[in-house]
């Protein structure tokens, strides 16, 4: 009666054993699928040594990014070292966020702006194409040509 | 490609620096600088520097506004607010706050206003700097707010 008793304790302790394993497995496996699933949406949604002109009410803007990564309607990211230019002036930096459709665009990185009146570094960028602001952040050094 | 582009930076930094000592105009700023294009306006904040050609200007907060002529942006005026200090001809002058006026050359600071030239400061309230005429006028609102201490003599 005993050995029945500790068998079947064993057999418990076993099936229990097993189906927490099962379980962790399967998270395990949960989460490399979701990992994987988030690498696909960045490969089919990047395009690498991107270049492109945006037309909009500020004219046409050249865009160069090593990458250019969509993330939704309002944010592309252009990854890497970046460039926009116009007629009126050129913005280099990295990782520059974009809104495509307002022309917006701003970056936490260095930063370095010229056009036919100064040259600006900096160490990030903010600009607001409804009002045509641009605001440079932190460490901002302007050298007004002559 | 990209250490083309860093070496790019590199050397159009450097070359602000380098240029930064041959009589450009500099503004500098530790927080910022917004450029409205739209109100014409540069502004600055956080232990800001303006030098512009023999003048050098600080304070905490600039606004400087400016007119397009022959297709160049001029500076006419220049709000400073904040630990206000101006460097010009071997003279240092403070205050709370101040106005440059680029146009007309003439510079008015108000509240705590200080001159410090070789050998005394003089206090008041208010001065007036005229940069073309060469001369300075401190008024003050009473006897006592006016005050000039001699050093060293």
């Amino acid at each position: 009666m005993v050995s029945y008793l500790s068998g079947y304790i064993k057999i418990k302790y076993i099936l229990s054993m097993s189906i927490s394993i099962l379980l962790i497995l399967q998270m395990y496996i949960i989460y490399l699928n979701n990992m994987k699933s988030e690498k696909n949406f960045d490969s089919s949604s990047s395009l690498d040594n991107f270049e492109t002109i945006l037309y909009n009410k500020n004219g046409n803007n050249v865009i160069k990014a090593e990458k250019l990564i969509y993330i939704n309607k309002t944010e592309t990211i252009l990854k890497g070292q970046s460039s926009l230019t116009n007629e009126d002036y050129e913005i280099l930096s990295e990782d520059i966020i974009i809104n495509f459709d307002t022309g917006d665009a701003k970056s936490d990185n260095d930063t370095y702006f010229t056009n036919n009146e100064m040259e600006v570094t900096s160490d990030g960028f903010e600009y607001q194409s409804s009002n045509k602001m641009i605001k440079f952040f932190e460490n901002t050094k302007i050298l007004f040509n002559d | 490609m990209t250490n083309m582009k860093i070496i790019t930076i590199v050397f159009l930094t450097f070359s602000i620096t380098f240029q930064s000592s041959y009589g450009k105009d500099v503004l500098k700023a530790k927080k910022g600088i917004i450029w409205d294009s739209e109100n014409n306006q540069y502004i600055a904040e956080g232990d800001v520097n303006y030098l512009s050609n023999d003048i050098e200007l600080f304070s905490q907060y600039l606004k400087a506004s400016y007119e397009i002529i022959d297709g160049k942006e001029m500076f006419n005026e220049i709000f400073l607010d904040g630990d206000v200090k101006i460097i010009y001809n071997e003279e240092i002058y403070t205050s709370d706050n101040g106005i440059y006026n680029k146009k007309d050359q003439i510079i008015i600071l108000n509240n705590n206003v200080e001159v410090v030239s070789e050998g005394r400061v003089l206090k008041g309230d208010e001065l007036i700097i005229d940069l073309e005429e060469n001369t300075r006028t401190m008024n003050a609102s009473d006897k006592d707010s006016f005050v000039e201490v001699f050093i060293n003599e």
